[in-house]
C-alpha cells in the first residue's frame, strides 16, 4: 500500500478527497428515486447506455490493490504484465459480446448459476452459486480491509474508522440506488481514476524525458532488464509469464472464463437498454482496456527508471506519488485510488445480493410456496441483504489482517474452478448432447485435477507460479471428460434444453418467442 | 498434504511429463515470430469471425441501422491498435 506521510497531504488534497466522498454519496442518493421494482434494483431497470456499462465493467475490474501491485509487477517483470489487460481481455470481450451476451440476454437469466441450473439441473446451480457467493463475499471483506489500510496510511484514520466510513458511503448509495447508482457512480470513478493515473504518468514521463529516454534508462541497467519492454517472453523465461501461458492460459481460458461468468460483468451487461447496447458495452470496455496498462503498468516502468533502488516492487507507485506529485494533484491521485476501491466494493456487494435472491431466495420460494416470490418482497429483501452483507463484511474485514494466507488460499481455490466452469459453459451452449452427469463429472474431476496440478505444477510447467497452465490443461481435460461422459450416457430431455443451446436460440424465432413468454411469466419484474 | 504431494509425484508427474515435456520442448524451440504470429492470428481470426455474423444479429436493438452502429466495424477499429502493439512489442 501507499505508506505516505499523512502530513504530506495539503488542505487542497484533503478538500479534494472529502469532496469526492460527498459527491459520490449524493449522486447515489439522487438515483434512489428511480428504484421502484426489483428489476430497477438488480438490473438498473434495463435502461442503461453502453458507455456507462462499459466504464463500469472496466473500473470494477481494477482495484486499488491492482493499481499498486500491477505497477509493482511491471517494475519487476516489465511490460509482459500488460498482457492481463490486453491479450487477457480483448479477444475474450469480443467473444463474450457476440456469443454470451446474446445468450444471457435472450434466455432471460441474470446469473451464471441460473443458466447452468436451467441447462444442467439444480445441483450444478447450487454448486456454482455457492462457489461464486464465497468468492464475492470474501473479496468484499478483503476490499473493505484494503480500504481501511489505505485510509489509515494516507489520512491517519484508525482502521476500524476506515472500514466503517467505506461501509457507510458505499453501503448508502448501493442500498438506495441499486445497480443504477453503482454503475453511474462507477462512471464518475472511471473518469477520476483515469485522470489521476494520467497525471502521475505524465509527470513521471516529464521527469524522465519521454519514451525513448525511459527505454534507454531501463535497458542500460543490465542484461536482466533486456526483456522489460517485450510483451511476449520466451517459454524458458524466469518471469511467471512465458508466452505459451499467456496465449493458452490467459488469452484463451482465464479471460474468457472471467468475462463470461463473472456475476459483476453479467449483471452490468443485462442492465443495458437493448441487446445492441449490451454488446456495445463490452466492445467499449475493450477500447478502454487499451488505456489501462498505459495508465497503470507504465508508471511501474517509469519508477524503475527514476527509483531503481527499491527493494520491494510494490513500493514503485507509492514512491512516485511521494516524490513527483504537487499539492492538489496528490489529492486527485488519492481520489483515483478511492475510486478504484469503492467501485470494486460496490460491485461485489450488489452481485452477492443478486446471487442470493436469484439463486437462493426465488427458487426456495417457488419450491415452498408453489409460486413466484412477490416483487416488493424481493426488492425489500435485496436492500436488507445489502445492508447485512456490507455490515458483515465490515465485521469480518479486520480478520483479513491476521489471515492473509486464507485470502491467498481462497484466491487459488477459486482460480481452480475457472477452466472446468468454462468447459461446462461452452459445451452447454454449443452441444445439445451435453447432459447433467457429464457436466458434474467434468466439473468435479476437473477441479480435483486443477488442485493436483497446482500442488505439483512446478515439476510440470515452465513457471514456479503455474496458474496459467493449470487453467488451460484443466479446461481441456474437463472439455474432454464432459463430452465423453455425455456421449456415453442418456441425452438430456429435448424440452429441458430447448432455447438453451446456440442453434435454437439464435436461429429459431419460435424458440425465441417461447423464451420471451416464459421469461415474462417466470420473472415479470426481471 | 505431504502424503498427497508424494503420491502425485510418484504417479501423476511421471505420467503427465510424458505428454507435457515434448509440448513444452516445442514451445521452447519456437522462434519469437511464431508467438507474435499466433497472437495476431488470434486477434485477426476473432475479427474475421464477427464479419461472418448476420446483420440481424449485429443490429438487434440498435438505435439505427447505420455504420456507426455496426458493431463489426467497432471490432475492426478495436483490433487495429492491439495488432500494432503486439507487432511492435
Amino acid at each position: 500500500m501507499l505508506q505516505t506521510d499523512p502530513n504530506a497531504l495539503t488542505a487542497i488534497d484533503l478538500g479534494i478527497i472529502v469532496f469526492y466522498f460527498i459527491a459520490v454519496l449524493v449522486l447515489g442518493i439522487v438515483f434512489s428515486r428511480y428504484v421502484k421494482t426489483s428489476r430497477d434494483f438488480f438490473l438498473g431497470g434495463k435502461s442503461l447506455p453502453f458507455w456507462a456499462i462499459g466504464m463500469s465493467v472496466v473500473v470494477s475490474d481494477i482495484g486499488a490493490i491492482d493499481m499498486v501491485a500491477g505497477a509493482g509487477s511491471a517494475y519487476k517483470y516489465g511490460l509482459a504484465q500488460a498482457n492481463f489487460d490486453w491479450l487477457g481481455s480483448v479477444p475474450a470481450m469480443v467473444i463474450v459480446a457476440f456469443v454470451f451476451v446474446p445468450f444471457y440476454w435472450r434466455t432471460g437469466v441474470c446469473t451464471l448459476p441460473e443458466f447452468l441450473g436451467r441447462r444442467y439441473g439444480s445441483s450444478v446451480r447450487t454448486l456454482q452459486a455457492i462457489i461464486w457467493l464465497g468468492f464475492l463475499i470474501s473479496m468484499l471483506a478483503v476490499m473493505l480491509w484494503s480500504s481501511a489500510v489505505f485510509l489509515n496510511e494516507i489520512l491517519g484514520l484508525p482502521t476500524s474508522a476506515g472500514i466503517w466510513l467505506t461501509v457507510a458511503v458505499v453501503g448508502s448509495y448501493t442500498v438506495m440506488g441499486g445497480l443504477t447508482a453503482v454503475i453511474l457512480t462507477d462512471v464518475i470513478q472511471t473518469i477520476i481514476m483515469f485522470v489521476g493515473a494520467a497525471a502521475l504518468l505524465i509527470l513521471s514521463f516529464w521527469h524522465i524525458g519521454g519514451w525513448s529516454a525511459l527505454v534507454t534508462t531501463v535497458t542500460e541497467r543490465g542484461p536482466e532488464f533486456a526483456q522489460h519492454f517485450q510483451l511476449l517472453l520466451p517459454n524458458n523465461t524466469d518471469s511467471p509469464y512465458p508466452w505459451s501461458g499467456i496465449v493458452l492460459g490467459l488469452g484463451i481460458v482465464l479471460s474468457t472464463a472471467y468475462f463470461s461468468s463473472n456475476q459483476a460483468v453479467i449483471q452490468r451487461v443485462l442492465a443495458a437498454r437493448s441487446e445492441w447496447h449490451a454488446k456495445a458495452s463490452m466492445l467499449f470496455a475493450a477500447f478502454l482496456k487499451l488505456l489501462v496498462p498505459v495508465l497503470i503498468i507504465l508508471p511501474g516502468l517509469t519508477a524503475l527508471a527514476l527509483h531503481p533502488e527499491l527493494d520491494e516492487a510494490d513500493r514503485a507507485v507509492p514512491r512516485l506519488v511521494g516524490t513527483l506529485l504537487p499539492p492538489g494533484v496528490m489529492g486527485l491521485v488519492f481520489a483515483a485510488f478511492f475510486a478504484a476501491l469503492m467501485s470494486s466494493v460496490d460491485s461485489y456487494l450488489n452481485s452477492s445480493t443478486t446471487i442470493i435472491i436469484s439463486d437462493g431466495f426465488r427458487p426456495l420460494w417457488k419450491t415452498l410456496k408453489k409460486g413466484e416470490a412477490p416483487d416488493t418482497l424481493c426488492l425489500k429483501l435485496g436492500r436488507y441483504l445489502t445492508v447485512f452483507l456490507i455490515a458483515a463484511g465490515g465485521l469480518i474485514a479486520p480478520a483479513i489482517d491476521h489471515f492473509e494466507t486464507i485470502y491467498s488460499a481462497m484466491q487459488t481455490l477459486f482460480s481452480l474452478f475457472q477452466g472446468p466452469t468454462l468447459a461446462l459453459l461452452l459445451l452447454g451452449v454449443f452441444w445439445r448432447r451435453t447432459n447433467t452427469i457429464g457436466a458434474l463429472t467434468g466439473l468435479i474431476t476437473g477441479v480435483f485435477l486443477a488442485f493436483s496440478l497446482s500442488v505439483v505444477g512446478d515439476q510440470l510447467f515452465p513457471s514456479d507460479d503455474p496458474f496459467l497452465f493449470v487453467a488451460f490443461w484443466t479446461f481441456l481435460y474437463s472439455l474432454a471428460v464432459t463430452a465423453l461422459v455425455s456421449a456415453f450416457t442418456a441425452p438430456p430431455d429435448k424440452s429441458q434444453i430447448e432455447g438453451l443451446v446456440w442453434g435454437s436460440l439464435v436461429n429459431n424465432p419460435e424458440t425465441q418467442a417461447l423464451l420471451r413468454n416464459q421469461m415474462n411469466k417466470e420473472n415479470p419484474n426481471l | 498434504m505431504d502424503h498427497f504431494q508424494h503420491l502425485l509425484e510418484q504417479t501423476l508427474v511421471p505420467f503427465l511429463n510424458i505428454i507435457l515435456t515434448p509440448i513444452h520442448g516445442l514451445f521452447d524451440a519456437a522462434p519469437s515470430w511464431v508467438w507474435r504470429t499466433s497472437v495476431c492470428l488470434l486477434l485477426v481470426l476473432g475479427t474475421a469471425w464477427t464479419f461472418r455474423l448476420s446483420k440481424e444479429s449485429i443490429f438487434r436493438g440498435a438505435p439505427t441501422q447505420t455504420r456507426r452502429c455496426d458493431l463489426r466495424l467497432w471490432v475492426g477499429l478495436l483490433i487495429v491498435p492491439y495488432l500494432f502493439i503486439y507487432l511492435v512489442f
